[in-house]
């Protein structure tokens, strides 16, 4: 294998542990009104390099998820989400893609496409995969109002973290 | 095939995406509880709903069925009246009685087509002699008397209706042993007329008229209404009687036809005189 599957193989390990060993333990509840959810795995699905088969994304995420959901003790729940947010990561990045195109190569990664070009693309596929997780998590719309508060709390969390685990690594290398 | 494989390689990875959702959502239902509980219940508001309008659908597809088997349970309730009839009003001995207890049978008949607005109106019924009518055998429905069996073919017999010029069927007043002749004059599908009730009977509004049992058509003490008003007129010795029918023949469906097993017997000797 060449190394640069490696990386994609280490990062997805990486995160995973990180979520579920560190940032699963920092869900803060806001007052009485919605919790604060940090979600930094989406990132590793969101790194992989552009030309990746759709189906690959997605077993990836299935993966990823399912791993998740071992620790948070919620079998399917994160899966369900994060295979959602694999199967329209090509499709938002068709959205997005820049006037001179995509290097199908390498990851949409902050180092490569810019600093505006990944905020608007991690904006939208958290939002995605936030409001998913939580209507799956809630189950039922009635608790629409709550499930859309806790998807904008968890996703300005969420953002910066990935954010600055993205320009840590980004100016390392 | 071949097109099934080129929909699989084009969809693929939507069916793809499907196939995964659906075995989250699996794992979701069956290992969370919360969310299972929030689809078993939800799932069963549905179910509950398909399944009611199914019971609907199904008692609507069955109610043939239904009303074939009251017919049948209304025959024998009939019977059962009229045998009861016989028991309390006969005075013979107990052997006799019994013996005429079977005398009676009803047979349940649906009605094909009916005329209830002209001068004389007629059935026809979608029984024939096929299963056992004949002819001067009296119709009734659960409610009251209908009419006499006029003719029969072998699938059909034509009525004639109560509401019919020629129509007489003896009667009597309950508990007061006179009887009279019931005919139909009037336009009116709910009134009929009685005469020949002696003025010496006691008579007061609200008698109810039953069939006297004595023409063989019908057996004694079938409803056929109540007394509604009554007139002697001048130089008579008989009531002038209207009474209210108590089955509304414009809209009945369903009914029995009375066959008498002594019919022929009583017709014979009478013939004889």
């Amino acid at each position: 294998m060449r190394a640069s599957t490696w990386i994609h193989i280490v990062r997805f390990v990486v995160l995973a542990i990180l979520q579920v060993l560190i940032f699963r333990r920092l869900t803060l509840p806001l007052g009485d009104v919605a919790y604060v959810h940090f979600m930094v795995y989406p990132l590793a699905v969101l790194l992989l390099p552009i030309k990746t088969p759709r189906i690959i994304l997605m077993l990836a995420a299935l993966a990823i998820g399912l791993f998740v959901d071992g620790f948070y003790n919620s079998p399917g729940v994160h899966a369900a989400a994060i295979v959602l947010l694999a199967y329209i990561r090509t499709p938002l990045l068709q959205l997005l893609e820049p006037y001179e195109g995509y290097n199908e190569e390498v990851g949409p990664s902050l180092k490569q496409m810019g600093v505006t070009w990944f905020m608007s693309f991690l904006a939208a596929s958290l939002a995605v995969y936030l409001f998913a997780y939580f209507s799956v998590e809630a189950f039922s719309f009635v608790y629409l109002l709550s499930i859309v508060l806790d998807t904008l709390v968890s996703l300005l969390a969420s953002f910066f973290v990935i954010l600055i685990i993205e320009m840590v690594f980004s100016s390392r290398s | 095939m071949q097109e099934l494989l080129a929909l699989i390689v084009k969809y693929g990875t939507h069916l793809a995406f499907l196939l995964i959702e659906v075995f989250c959502f699996y794992l979701i239902i069956n290992y969370n509880d919360i969310q299972r509980s929030i689809f078993v219940n939800s799932t069963s508001l549905y179910t509950t709903k398909v399944s009611n309008q199914t019971d609907r659908l199904a008692s609507y597809l069955d109610l043939q069925r239904i009303n074939d088997s009251l017919q049948v349970e209304n025959k024998q309730l009939l019977e059962r009246l009229i045998k009861s009839e016989i028991l309390t009003n006969d005075t013979r001995s107990v052997t006799t009685v019994v013996d005429s207890m079977g005398q009676y049978d009803l047979l349940p008949v649906t009605v094909c087509n009916k005329t209830i607005h002209l001068r004389n109106n007629t059935f026809t019924l979608c029984q024939g002699s096929a299963d056992g009518i004949a002819p001067m055998m009296g119709v009734t429905s659960a409610t009251g008397v209908v009419g006499i069996v006029k003719d029969v073919s072998r699938h059909y017999a034509s009525v004639i209706s109560i509401l019919h010029s020629q129509s007489r069927i003896s009667c009597e007043i309950k508990g007061k042993y006179s009887f009279g002749n019931l005919f139909w004059q009037d336009r009116d599908p709910l009134r009929a007329s009685l005469s020949g009730v002696p003025r010496h009977t006691d008579l007061s509004v609200g008698d109810t008229v039953l069939t006297s049992g004595y023409s063989a058509v019908f057996p004694r003490g079938m409803v056929v209404g109540v007394v509604e008003s009554f007139t002697i007129p001048r130089g008579s010795n008989d009531y002038d009687i209207d009474v209210r029918l108590a089955n509304d023949v414009t809209t009945t469906t369903h009914a029995y036809v009375v066959q008498n097993a002594r019919r022929e017997e009583q017709k014979e000797l009478e013939d004889e005189g």
